[in-house]
């Protein structure tokens, strides 16, 4: 009777948070759900707690399912961070106009274009690069190290079968020369894939400094 | 209060258990006979291929890529396990091109030959940038380098 007295007694948002700061999201959520069931005055807190969660266990569908309706500026930052974390830039966009704040509208506007700004490099000029010269892709792509040794990988084949083929040593010969074409494959596909993480990694950069900045949006009341 | 959160915590969790146990009741007490059985037909030949099913549709294709992840197998077991622990990256070469060939077959073998070619030392100047350093207990530092990145 007394435990259960206890389990009335605290408040459901505050163990929520404390779940919360522990990383257990989950219960987290429960714990909010259930402020809610019990009829806890404060909604719009338990609703932005329970979007901050599903934002830490970055399913952001879930963030704006529950914060869509609210169409507070908390609310429409945090479901901009969700859009900018799946990389949908456009539909950010529109929930940036809804913020009614002049300064954190502004704010949201330079960060969304500072990140269509990023330097991003091109995959498909990445393999045509690799294609002309073996390993040139990876340059492209900031693999100075890995586009060496992709290099001397298709060009020391790529002599070993010419060596091979011009003293009609087939036996040698056939092997060399498709490990020659699979090593120039691989590095063109090599290229454009390190072109592709290139710009995640670049985007990522970006995003962990937007999300730094706008720590406190993110942390539960 | 730290108490009383830990009560709270016990009791919940004891609910979760109880609710956990309720299903399991709930599901043995319902026949046998009206539980869906899985369908064990097999997949009609025009049926919609997969990225990870195409192995198993076209029977060369399968056994091409049966062929490269076996020669794999046996370089693993004969070769490379008399060899010193060389390779930069977790998972080591052989294991990421069988990995990539069973999932992916030709673009496998792709995979499998650019992997070779970022295999050397200067992968170690991107560390932390392109790959994370891993402890494993038996190897030591290692560059994590999952196929699935790749693909």
């Amino acid at each position: 009777m007394i435990l259960l007295l206890i389990f009335l007694l605290v408040d459901p948002v505050e163990f929520g948070n404390y779940l919360f700061e522990r990383g257990e999201y989950r219960d987290a959520i429960i714990e909010y759900r259930r402020a809610i069931f019990i009829g806890h005055p404060d909604t719009i807190r338990i609703l932005l707690n329970i979007g901050r969660t599903y934002f830490k266990l970055e399913e952001y569908k879930e963030v704006r399912e529950t914060l869509q309706k609210m169409n507070s500026d908390t609310a429409n930052a945090i479901i901009v961070l969700s859009y900018f974390c799946e990389k949908l830039l456009d539909s950010a966009k529109i929930f940036i106009q809804k913020i009614k704040s002049k300064e954190l509208k502004d704010n949201l506007l330079s960060e969304e274009e500072s990140l269509k700004k990023l330097k991003y490099r091109k995959p498909i000029l990445a393999g045509l690069l690799s294609a002309i010269l073996p390993g040139l892709g990876r340059v492209y792509a900031d693999r100075p190290g890995d586009a060496c040794f992709g290099f001397i990988f298709t060009v020391s084949t790529g002599f070993g079968a010419y060596h091979y083929f011009r003293e009609n040593n087939l036996y040698f010969a056939i092997p060399m020369g498709v490990a020659t074409l699979l090593f120039y494959l691989g590095d063109v596909y090599g290229s454009v894939a390190s072109t592709k993480i290139y710009n995640e990694t670049l985007y990522n950069k970006k995003l962990g400094e937007i999300l730094r900045a706008y720590t406190e949006l993110l942390e539960p009341e | 209060m730290k108490c009383s959160i830990f009560i709270c915590s016990l009791l919940t969790s004891s609910l979760n258990l109880n609710f956990y146990v309720n299903q399991n009741l709930l599901v043995s007490a319902i026949p046998a006979s009206k539980l869906t059985k899985p369908n064990r037909k097999k997949n009609p030949s025009n049926a919609k291929i997969g990225k990870g099913e195409k192995v198993s549709h076209y029977p060369f294709y399968f056994l091409f890529t049966k062929l490269i992840t076996g020669s794999i197998k046996v370089y693993r077991v004969l070769i490379s396990s008399h060899q010193p622990d060389v390779c930069n990256f977790v998972p080591s070469c052989s294991h990421f091109g069988y990995e990539a060939i069973s999932k992916y077959g030709i673009k496998g073998i792709l995979m499998t030959f650019d992997r070779l070619e970022r295999c050397n030392y200067f992968a170690w100047f991107v560390a932390g940038k392109y790959y994370s350093v891993i402890y494993d207990s038996v190897r030591g530092y290692k560059l994590y380098d999952p196929v699935d990145r790749y693909k």
